[in-house]
C-alpha cells in the first residue's frame, strides 16, 4: 500500500498559464485565422495531446501537455484540469497538480505543466492522466491525455514497444466536415522513432461519400508516447444510421505490431432525428405515432396522436415538452391533504400528473428517474415522511430535464436518500468509540446510480479481463474511500445525534454540511483520483461527485437503464453506444445532459424500427402501473371519489405494489422492483434475453391486475358517472367507442393504434369481430362490445408487450 | 456466455419448453430433452415418504454473530472487544454447548428447540468457491485475480445470487439450486401441480432451468382469473369470451415475438395455478398453535403449513417454499431494529415447527435460514456494514441437533479478518451446507455435483447435520 504512506503533500505550482507563446495552430480548417465571417458559432473544441519525458535521476523535468482549440475564437477558453495517478504514484513521481486552464481570445493552444520527480530507482511503465473538464467557451473533444514517465534507469534491456490503436467514433455533424481521430500508442515509448503505414478501408462507411481515405505513413518520435491519424468525415443530414470504416496498420519499424492491427471508425449518425414528415392520413404513420407515445409517454390518447400527426416530425414533439411547463409539484398537495403519515395521497397526485399531465413526457422520464434513483417509504424508516417523499419526486420530475450531475447531487443531498441510505449523519472514524464511516451510500451509488459493478465498453457491455471474468469498477477498497467522502452531513437545522427517524427533523431541504464529523483525510477515488487532505465537506463531496460522474462507465449504464424503462428490455450493444455519446457529448461539449440523452433514446433507429428490424427480441414488458395509466389515458378516465371528484385511484386496494407489484416510490428495496439483468426461465432464458418486468409478473400479481382491470370496465362502469353521484371510483367514457361500434371494424382499428399501436394480427382482430358480433343485449349491445373489445385486448399477452 | 451482448436466435426455442408453475405442464417432457444443459439423474424417492424444504431468506445480511455468540469467557472477551458497542452482553446470552456459545435472548424459543435436539447452528459460513486464508483472500483482492473469489461479494444482488445459484460466478447463472433441486425431484410428484412456492414474491433460488416457483399472497385467497373463466361471468357470450381469450393465451405462447411468448406462458400460468391452488387454500387445516398476525415470517410460514398439509392432496411428495424478510441490512439504527428481527425470527421459527408438530409433519420438513451475509465486526457509529460469512440455523424433526462449524476468531485485521473491519472470511461454503439439504430432500450425488459444481473444492461435501 504505497499510496497509503505518503503522509506528506508536495503542491508545487507547477502551472503555466494561459498565453504561452510556443505552440502552433494544428487545426488547418476553414475556421482558421481570424475571420469568423460564414462560419456561424461554432464552438471550437478542445484535443490534448499524450506526453512523455525521460525522468532523471534528481531534481524535477517538466512534462507540458499541450491544449489545443480546433480553431480560435473571440471569447477566453478555459477549462478545468487535474492529474489522476495510473501507474505512477502521484506527489512521489510526479507532483499533482489541478486547476483552471485558460486560453486567452485568439489563441488556439495552452500548455499544463507538471513537475516529475527524478530518482534512480528502476521502474516500468510510469504513467499518469490529465482529465479535462467543465470547457467554458469550447467543447471537449478529448478529455484525457496520458503522461508517460520514461525511466531512465533501467539496467536490463526494455521490452519491444508494441503498437496499439483503439476504435474511434465522431458526429457526423451536418456539413462541413469534422475530423475523426484515432490515436496510435507505442507502449512503452521508444528509445528510436517508430514508424508505421496506415490506410483506411470501407465498411459501411464509404470513402468518398462519408470520409476522405487517407494512406500514408505515421512518425512518433523517440520517446512519445503516442501520435494521432485524423480522418476527415462528411456531415450531411441524411437519415442514415451509424456506420464505419476500418483503419489498417501496417510495416511498423522499431515496434511490434498489435495482434490486431486494425480499429473501427464510426460516423455516428446524427440525423436520425428526422423520420418522413408525419402523414395523418397514412395508417402506417398514425399507428407510428401512437407507438412512439406509447414509449414518450403514460400512453397515447386520440388526441395527442392527433397532434402529433400534425407536427412536422417527433423531434418537435419532444423540443415542445420539454418547453412544456411542469405539472403541479406532489409536495404541496400532500402537504395540504394528506399529511406526513398517508401515503395515499402521494399515489392521488401521482395518478392525476400521469393521467392529465401536460408535461407527459416529463412525467415519464422521471417514473424512469425514480427507478434508478431508488428510494422507497415501505421501508420504515419514510413510511411517515411522506412530504419528504413527495419532494422527492417533485425533484426528480424538475431534474427530468436537466444534467445528470446535478441530478446526482441533489439526490445525494436530499434527506430522503439521506435516511433511505443512512447517508444522515454518518460521521468520521473515531478511534475511542471504536467507529468508522457507514458505507451504505457510498456503495449503492456507486453500483446502482452511477457507475455499476463492472468497468463497461461505451455500447454497454462488459470489460472482460484476461481471466474471462468481467473487470469489477471498483472494490471494497474504494467502497471505503467514498464513506468517508459522504461523512459529515445532517439534516438542515437539527442537532447532530438527533434521531433521524423521529418525525421534527427536515426531510425536504438538502442536507447540510457539519465539519466536525467530516473526515478531512486524503481520500483515494476512482481511476486512482485522489481528494486532497483538508477539504470541506461539501469540497469532497463535490469532487468526489466529479469522479463519479467522469467515470466513463456512467453514459453507457444510466442510459441503459432509461432506454430499459422507455424503449426496450434487450437495446443492442449499438443502441447503447449511441445513447451513450450523446451522454457523454450532448453536442455542446455538455456532459451528462438528460435531454440529449432522452432524446437520443426516443429518436435513434432502433426505438423507432426496432418492431420491424428485430420484431423477435425487439419491446418489453408493460409495467403494471403503465397499464392503467394507459388504460385510463386512452378513455378520458373520470375521477369520482365522492368529495371533489378530482382524484384517480383504484377502488377497493389496499396497497398497490401489494397487489400489483409496483407503486411510485415503493419498490422492495434499493435495488428496484425488477432487475435490468433479470432474466426469466423459458424462451427468454433460453434466447440470452432479459425481462426486467417479468421479475414481478408472479401468479398473484397477474391475476390481481387482471381482476381490477375487470371490474374498471365491467362493473364499475356500469354507475352514474354524474358529479352527483356519491360512488367513488375512477370511470371509463366510452361514449365515442360506443358510437364507432355500429362498425366492428372502424372500432377494432381505432382500438388497435389506441391500444396496440397498430400490432393487432388480422387473425387477431379477426376472430375478435367474430365473437363481438356474436353479443346481443338489446340497446346495450354497443356497449357491450366496446368493454369486451377493451377488455379483451388489454388482457391479452399480445397486448402486455409493448413494442 | 456474455448475457450482455447478443441473441442467440434458436428457432426450435419458439416451440420448446416454457416456464410453467411448478414444471409440471404439458410441453415440461418434451421440452426438456431440448433445453437441459446438463441432463440431470433421476434422484431417487421412495413411495412412502414425503419431504418438504423450507428457506428463510434474511434479505439485507443478518449481523448472526450477535445471533449466536460465544459464551466461555476468554472467547467472550474477545468477541466483546471486537464488536465494541454492539457486543451483547454476556448476561443476555443464552449458553448451550457445555457453556461454549449461546443464542441473544430474543431467540429463547429457538434456544428450546435447541435443547429439544431439533436445531443445528452452522457456524460462519459464506459464499465461497474453494477454502481461503486470509493472505490467500488479500493476495487474490490485491492482484485483481478474482477466479478464487466470489464476484461482487459484499453487493446485496450479487451475494443473494450467489447463495441461490450455488454457481460461484454471478454472470451466467439465472437458475438456482432450490428449483433445480426440484426439477431433479420432479419424478417423485405425481399430479402437475405446482411444487415450487414462494410466499415471497420471484425469487432466483426457486428458479431452475424450465420452472419457477408459483408465488402466492401470505394470506389473501386465490382468485380465479376473470375472463378466462367463464362460469365467472353470466353474459350470454361469457362461453365465446372465455374461449376466445384462452385462444389469444395459447397464440402467444407460439408468437414470433419472444416476450409475446413469454408473456403468454407467464399468464397461462397465472391462470392455471390458480385454479388449481384456490380449493386447497379454501379447505385448509386447522392449526391451534397461535400466531402472532403482525409478525410478517410466521404468517408466511403459517401459508407454509397449510400447503406442506395439503401435499398428499395435491399429489406431492416434494416440495421447496421460499419465505422470506427483508429490514435486516442494519446500516443505522441496528441495536433496536436488529432486536425487533431477531424477535420476529424466534417467534416465527418456532410457532412453525410447533404448529408441524401439531399436525405430525415436523420430521418431514426441514427448515433453514439464509442471509446475503454477515455483516462487519465494526461498528459505523449506530450499524454495521456489509460482511461476509455467518451463523445460520437448520431446524427439523430430523435434523441432528448441535453447533457445526468453527466459531471464527473474533480480531479485527485478524486471521479470520478479510480485512481491517471485521468482515469474516467464512470457513464452511454455502454450497456444502445446500447440498446437505438436496442430499436430505433425496438428491442423488450425481445431481448433487452437477448442482453444485464447485463442491469439488471442498474436502467435506457435506456438513452432517441429519440423521
Amino acid at each position: 500500500m504505497i499510496r497509503r504512506s505518503i503522509l506528506q503533500f508536495l503542491f508545487v505550482a507547477t502551472l503555466a498559464l494561459a498565453g504561452c507563446d510556443s505552440w502552433e495552430v494544428s487545426y488547418d480548417g476553414p475556421d482558421s485565422g481570424n475571420g469568423n465571417s460564414n462560419s456561424g458559432e461554432n464552438t471550437p473544441e478542445i484535443t490534448v495531446n499524450d506526453n512523455s519525458v525521460v525522468e532523471g535521476d534528481s531534481g524535477r523535468k517538466t512534462l507540458e501537455f499541450t491544449v489545443r482549440l480546433s480553431a480560435s475564437t473571440s471569447q477566453t477558453v478555459s477549462v478545468d484540469y487535474t492529474l489522476n495517478a495510473i501507474e505512477a504514484t502521484a506527489d512521489t513521481d510526479y507532483a499533482h497538480t489541478s486547476g483552471q486552464l485558460q486560453i486567452s481570445s485568439g489563441e488556439t493552444s495552452a500548455a499544463i505543466a507538471v513537475d516529475v520527480i527524478g530518482d534512480t530507482e528502476v521502474e516500468s511503465g510510469e504513467t499518469f492522466e490529465l482529465v479535462l473538464s467543465n470547457p467554458v467557451n469550447a467543447s471537449l473533444k478529448d478529455s484525457k491525455a496520458t503522461g508517460t514517465i520514461i525511466d531512465d534507469d533501467s539496467s536490463s534491456s526494455p521490452s519491444t514497444p508494441t503498437l496499439k490503436v483503439e476504435n474511434s467514433a465522431v458526429n457526423e455533424g451536418d456539413s462541413g466536415q469534422t475530423n475523426l481521430v484515432f490515436t496510435v500508442k507505442v507502449e512503452p515509448p521508444a528509445t528510436e522513432v517508430v514508424t508505421v503505414d496506415y490506410r483506411t478501408q470501407n465498411a459501411t462507411a464509404t470513402s468518398g461519400d462519408d470520409f476522405d481515405a487517407v494512406d500514408g505513413t505515421l512518425s512518433i518520435p523517440a520517446g512519445e508516447s503516442s501520435a494521432t491519424i485524423e480522418v476527415a468525415v462528411r456531415g450531411d443530414t441524411a437519415e442514415e444510421g451509424s456506420e464505419y470504416f476500418t483503419l489498417i496498420l501496417s510495416n511498423p519499424e522499431n515496434a511490434a505490431l498489435p495482434t490486431d492491427p486494425t480499429a473501427k471508425g464510426t460516423i455516428v449518425g446524427d440525423d436520425q432525428a428526422a423520420p418522413p414528415p408525419l402523414d395523418p392520413g397514412d395508417d402506417a404513420t398514425t399507428a407510428e405515432a401512437a407507438r412512439f407515445l406509447a414509449q414518450a409517454t403514460f400512453g397515447p390518447t386520440q388526441s395527442d396522436i392527433n397532434a402529433l400527426l400534425a407536427m412536422d416530425s417527433l423531434e418537435e414533439w419532444i423540443e415542445k415538452q420539454f418547453n412544456e411547463p411542469m405539472s403541479p409539484r406532489h409536495y404541496p398537495y400532500v402537504d395540504a391533504y394528506g399529511g406526513d403519515s398517508k401515503k395515499d395521497f402521494r399515489h392521488d397526485i401521482w395518478w392525476k400528473n400521469a393521467i392529465q399531465g401536460k408535461d407527459q413526457l416529463r412525467q415519464r422520464v422521471a417514473f424512469a428517474l425514480s427507478q434508478v434513483f431508488v428510494v422507497s417509504d415501505v421501508d420504515y424508516t419514510l413510511k411517515n415522511s411522506q412530504r419528504g417523499m413527495a419532494d422527492y419526486y417533485d425533484m426528480l420530475v424538475e431534474g427530468a430535464f436537466g444534467n445528470y450531475r446535478d441530478l446526482l447531487e441533489k439526490v445525494t443531498l436530499h434527506p430522503v436518500m439521506g435516511i433511505y441510505l443512512s447517508m444522515v449523519q454518518n460521521e468520521k472514524a473515531d478511534a475511542v468509540r471504536n467507529i468508522r464511516p457507514d458505507e451504505n451510500y457510498a456503495r449503492e451509488v456507486l453500483q446502482l446510480f452511477s457507475v455499476g459493478l463492472y468497468e463497461l465498453n461505451q455500447d454497454g457491455t462488459p470489460k472482460i479481463g484476461v481471466d474471462g471474468r468481467p473487470l469489477p469498477t471498483y472494490r471494497q477498497a474504494d467502497i471505503e474511500e467514498f464513506a468517508r467522502v459522504f461523512t459529515g452531513w445532517n439534516f438542515k437545522g437539527a442537532s447532530w445525534g438527533q434521531e433521524a427517524i423521529e418525525s421534527g427533523t427536515n426531510r425536504v431541504d438538502p442536507m447540510e454540511p457539519w465539519q466536525e464529523y467530516h473526515d478531512m483525510g486524503e481520500k483515494y477515488l476512482l481511476n486512482s483520483a485522489t481528494l486532497p487532505a483538508g477539504q470541506s465537506a461539501e469540497t469532497d463531496l463535490k469532487q468526489g461527485l466529479d469522479n463519479i460522474f467522469n467515470h466513463p462507465n456512467v453514459g453507457p449504464f444510466i442510459s441503459r437503464m432509461l432506454i430499459q424503462r422507455l424503449v426496450t428490455s434487450n437495446p443492442t450493444p449499438g443502441y447503447v453506444a449511441r445513447v451513450a455519446a450523446h451522454f457523454n457529448n450532448n453536442g455542446q461539449g455538455v456532459r451528462g445532459d438528460l435531454k440529449a440523452v432522452v432524446k437520443a433514446i426516443l429518436l435513434d433507429e432502433e426505438a423507432r424500427e426496432g418492431h420491424l428490424t428485430a420484431p423477435t427480441t425487439f419491446g418489453k414488458l408493460r409495467e403494471p402501473l403503465l397499464r392503467f395509466t394507459h388504460l385510463w389515458r386512452a378513455f378520458d378516465a373520470i375521477p369520482r371519489d365522492g368529495v371533489n371528484n378530482e382524484q384517480f385511484y383504484i377502488k377497493g386496494i389496499s396497497g398497490l405494489e401489494d397487489e400489483l407489484g409496483q407503486a411510485p416510490l415503493r419498490s422492495p428495496s434499493v435495488f428496484n422492483f425488477y432487475l435490468p439483468e433479470y432474466i426469466p426461465p423459458g424462451v427468454l432464458q433460453d434466447s440470452d434475453l432479459f425481462g426486467p418486468e417479468f421479475q414481478i409478473a408472479t401468479e398473484g400479481n397477474l391475476v390481481n391486475t387482471n381482476n381490477i382491470i375487470h371490474s374498471l370496465i365491467y362493473s364499475l362502469n356500469n354507475v352514474d358517472k354524474s358529479l352527483s353521484s356519491s360512488t367513488a371510483g375512477t370511470f371509463l367514457d366510452l361514449e365515442a367507442e360506443e358510437a364507432m361500434a355500429t362498425n366492428l371494424d372502424t372500432l377494432l382499428d381505432h382500438l388497435n393504434i389506441l391500444l396496440m399501436s397498430g400490432s393487432m394480427s388480422s387473425e387477431f382482430k379477426q376472430s375478435l369481430k367474430t365473437h363481438l358480433s356474436t353479443i346481443s343485449a338489446g340497446n346495450e349491445t354497443a356497449i357491450s362490445q366496446v368493454k369486451d373489445a377493451i377488455f379483451m385486448i388489454v388482457t391479452s399477452p399480445q397486448y402486455l408487450i409493448q413494442q | 456466455m456474455n448475457k450482455y451482448v447478443n441473441i442467440n436466435r434458436r428457432r426450435f426455442l419458439q416451440r420448446a419448453l416454457m416456464a410453467t408453475a411448478g414444471g409440471a405442464t404439458l410441453a415440461a417432457t418434451q421440452g426438456k430433452l431440448q433445453l437441459m444443459k446438463s441432463a440431470l439423474a433421476a434422484s431417487t424417492c421412495s413411495a412412502s415418504d414425503e419431504k418438504s424444504l423450507v428457506c428463510v431468506f434474511l434479505l439485507g445480511g443478518n449481523d448472526s454473530f450477535n445471533m449466536f455468540m460465544p459464551y466461555e469467557q476468554t472467547a467472550y472477551d474477545q468477541y466483546a472487544d471486537a464488536r465494541g458497542d454492539l457486543a451483547v452482553p454476556r448476561n443476555e446470552i443464552l449458553s448451550v454447548n457445555n457453556g461454549d456459545s449461546g443464542f441473544c435472548q430474543e431467540l429463547a424459543g429457538v434456544r428450546d428447540l435447541y435443547n429439544e435436539g431439533s436445531v443445528a447452528v452452522v457456524q460462519n459460513m459464506g459464499v465461497l468457491i474453494q477454502p481461503l486464508t486470509r493472505a490467500e483472500y488479500l493476495d487474490a483482492v490485491a492482484s485483481r485475480d478474482l477466479s478464487k473469489v466470489p464476484e461482487g461479494l459484499f453487493a446485496h444482488n450479487h451475494a443473494q445470487k450467489l447463495w441461490q445459484t450455488s454457481a460461484g460466478t454471478v454472470a451466467g447463472s439465472s437458475t438456482g439450486w432450490g428449483g433445480q433441486v426440484a426439477e431433479a425431484l420432479a419424478g417423485c410428484n405425481t399430479s402437475e401441480n405446482p411444487y415450487s412456492f414462494s410466499v415471497a414474491g420471484n425469487n432466483i433460488w426457486q428458479t431452475g432451468r424450465t420452472t419457477l416457483p408459483m408465488v402466492l399472497h401470505p394470506s389473501r385467497s386465490i382468485d380465479l382469473m376473470e375472463g378466462y373463466e367463464a362460469e365467472l361471468d353470466n353474459d350470454d357470450w361469457s362461453d365465446s369470451r372465455a374461449t376466445l381469450m384462452n385462444q389469444f393465451l395459447q397464440q402467444a405462447k407460439t408468437d414470433n415475438q419472444f416476450l409475446a411468448q413469454q408473456a403468454g406462458y407467464t399468464v397461462e400460468r397465472a391462470k392455471l395455478s390458480s385454479k388449481r391452488l384456490g380449493n386447497i387454500l379454501d379447505n385448509t387445516p386447522v392449526i391451534n398453535t397461535t400466531y402472532d398476525p403482525d409478525n410478517k415470517l410466521a404468517v408466511q410460514l403459517r401459508r407454509v403449513a397449510e400447503l406442506v398439509h395439503a401435499r398428499n392432496t395435491l399429489g406431492l411428495k416434494r416440495q421447496i417454499f421460499f419465505v422470506a424478510v427483508g429490514g435486516w441490512d442494519t446500516h443505522t439504527g441496528q441495536k433496536s431494529r436488529h432486536s425487533g428481527l431477531l424477535q420476529m425470527l424466534n417467534d416465527g421459527l418456532y410457532s412453525f415447527y410447533r404448529t408441524l408438530q401439531e399436525l405430525g409433519l415436523e420430521n418431514t420438513v426441514t427448515t433453514f435460514t439464509a442471509s446475503d451475509f454477515g455483516r462487519t465486526l465494526t461498528s459505523n457509529g449506530n450499524g454495521t456494514d456489509h460482511g461476509w460469512g455467518g451463523h445460520n440455523l437448520v431446524i427439523g424433526g430430523s435434523v441432528k441437533g448441535g453447533v457445526y462449524g468453527t466459531m471464527p476468531e473474533f480480531e479485527i485485521g485478524g486471521v479470520d479478518d478479510g480485512g481491517n473491519k471485521g468482515r469474516i472470511i467464512p470457513t464452511i461454503s454455502v454450497n456444502q451446507y445446500s447440498a446437505t439439504l438436496a442430499r436430505w430432500i433425496g438428491v442423488s450425488e450425481t445431481d448433487i455435483e452437477n448442482i453444485f459444481p464447485d463442491l469439488t473444492n471442498f474436502t467435506e461435501k457435506g456438513l452432517g447435520f441429519f440423521f
